[in-house]
């Protein structure tokens, strides 16, 4: 191609870059939208503080993980690295969430393009994001808790699938801790009383009589959570609290009062230290 | 068999969207963590609605709220510098994500919002916001962050 095409081309290109580039003062932080866009089709916002004479901090503003937590994307410890690989990358960091760096002058116009690089590849996240259909808010809400707590502690499965002795039995949660040859693993089921307490309750027996004939199943600790407290009728409790090494009864009602957390914390913690 | 509320995401938005917690709380949590995120189920619909308000820093402009359901943002507010809106054209600041019912999720379309004529406070924004997204908080309040009466 012949120089001046080639000039003129990026003459064009650097004038849609100077047209598109747009800046918005907000006290003391300058915030730069430049003309790349995310996955999510998005303009990317670069935050530029500056924090004294000749030296800043450039920033996304916590947009990037904000948005992946907008969409629906949970923030865990491996996309956290996965951020954090990306901001090395570019000879940035994650702090708080927020990709950073840090420069002095005469490096501002490189850091602005970092922030927007990594900006631009953490949002890659969303597009790998489904909609999650729970059965239930409660299955959401013991999920979350879980999760949290097993955090370096071991691993958590959704919906595990296990041959008994006669049947196939499912999980809705099992926790394998990191060192298998202490500690075993902990199945959390929740159970609800909608089609009878006393169907759930003799169901939740017979799955706990089957696993336990399955010698690598015997050594599991299991914990139940019983929906809707008050629809359990003592005998039904009674069956549920002889198979389970715990229980915990969740009020029933909104998912405002489904608060569980603490007593789903302590169950795990009595379990895990029982295993 | 999962329930799935997409459906119903038209009539909640229509709101109230009840949620039990009171907007002191809430303003108390996302002083201390600068996010709030809970569950709740609205009572009218059934639908458990995810609510998740994150402050990323001093600025009120930097606050963004997202009404999610299935883990899938159905609605919320939000800033950017600079946005396309729901007709293609340019928009600045802040807007409001719509539901788009045939994609099923409120991530691109978007429509420019006022900014709450420039609230200074906190409580101020979340009464706005709350106000545009027909939230209703209960007003019950938990004690989140642990109340200090010393």
């Amino acid at each position: 191609m012949a120089s001046q095409p080639c000039d003129s081309i990026r003459d064009a290109l650097l004038e849609y870059f100077g047209d598109q580039t747009e800046v918005l003062s907000l006290r003391d932080t300058c915030v730069i939208s430049l003309p790349i866009k995310t996955v999510d089709n998005r303009w990317i916002d670069v935050y530029i503080d500056q924090r004294m004479e000749g030296f800043y901090v450039v920033h996304d503003g916590g947009k990037t993980t904000g948005e992946l937590i907008s969409h629906g994307v949970k923030i865990t410890e491996a996309k956290l690295t996965t951020l954090n690989q990306i901001a090395g990358s570019f000879g940035a960091s994650v702090k708080d969430s927020t990709f950073v760096v840090g420069c002095k002058r005469d490096k501002l116009q490189e850091a602005i393009f970092a922030i927007a690089q990594c900006a631009s590849l953490g949002m890659l996240e969303a597009m790998k994001h489904q909609p999650v259909i729970e059965d239930e808010p409660i299955l959401a809400l013991a999920g979350d808790v879980i999760s949290e707590w097993s955090d370096g502690k071991g691993k958590i499965k959704r919906r595990v699938t296990i041959q008994g002795d006669s049947a196939s039995h499912q999980m809705d949660f099992v926790f394998f801790p990191k060192n298998n040859g202490r500690h075993y693993p902990i199945a959390v089921n929740i159970l609800h009383p909608s089609y009878t307490p006393m169907i759930s309750a003799q169901r939740y027996g017979f799955l706990a009589l089957d696993i336990d004939k399955v010698p690598m199943y015997g050594d599991w600790k299991r914990l139940a959570i019983l929906a809707r407290r008050g629809q359990w009728t003592p005998e039904a409790l009674a069956i549920i609290e002889r198979h389970a090494a715990r229980t915990i009864q969740v009020a029933a009602g909104d998912t405002g009062s489904l608060d569980i957390r603490e007593s789903l914390i302590q169950a795990m913690d009595g379990l895990e230290k029982a295993a | 068999m999962p329930q799935v509320f997409f459906n119903l995401v038209p009539r909640l938005l229509e709101g109230p969207i009840y949620i039990d917690i009171s907007r002191d709380e809430i303003e108390r949590i996302l002083g201390q963590d600068r996010s709030f995120d809970r569950r709740f189920e609205d009572p009218e619909t059934g639908v458990p609605v995810r609510i998740c308000i994150q402050q990323r820093s001093a600025h009120l402009e930097s606050i963004s709220l997202a009404l999610l359901v299935h883990e899938v943002r159905i609605g919320g507010i939000d800033f950017e510098v600079k946005f396309d809106d729901v007709d293609g054209l340019r928009g600045h600041g802040c807007h409001k994500h719509i539901w788009d019912a045939v994609e099923l999720d409120a991530d691109a379309y978007k429509v420019a919002i006022d900014c709450f004529g420039g609230v200074a406070e906190l409580r101020e924004w979340l009464i706005r916001a709350f106000k545009e997204l027909k939230i209703q908080p209960s007003g019950r309040d938990y004690g989140e962050p642990t109340l200090r009466f010393d």
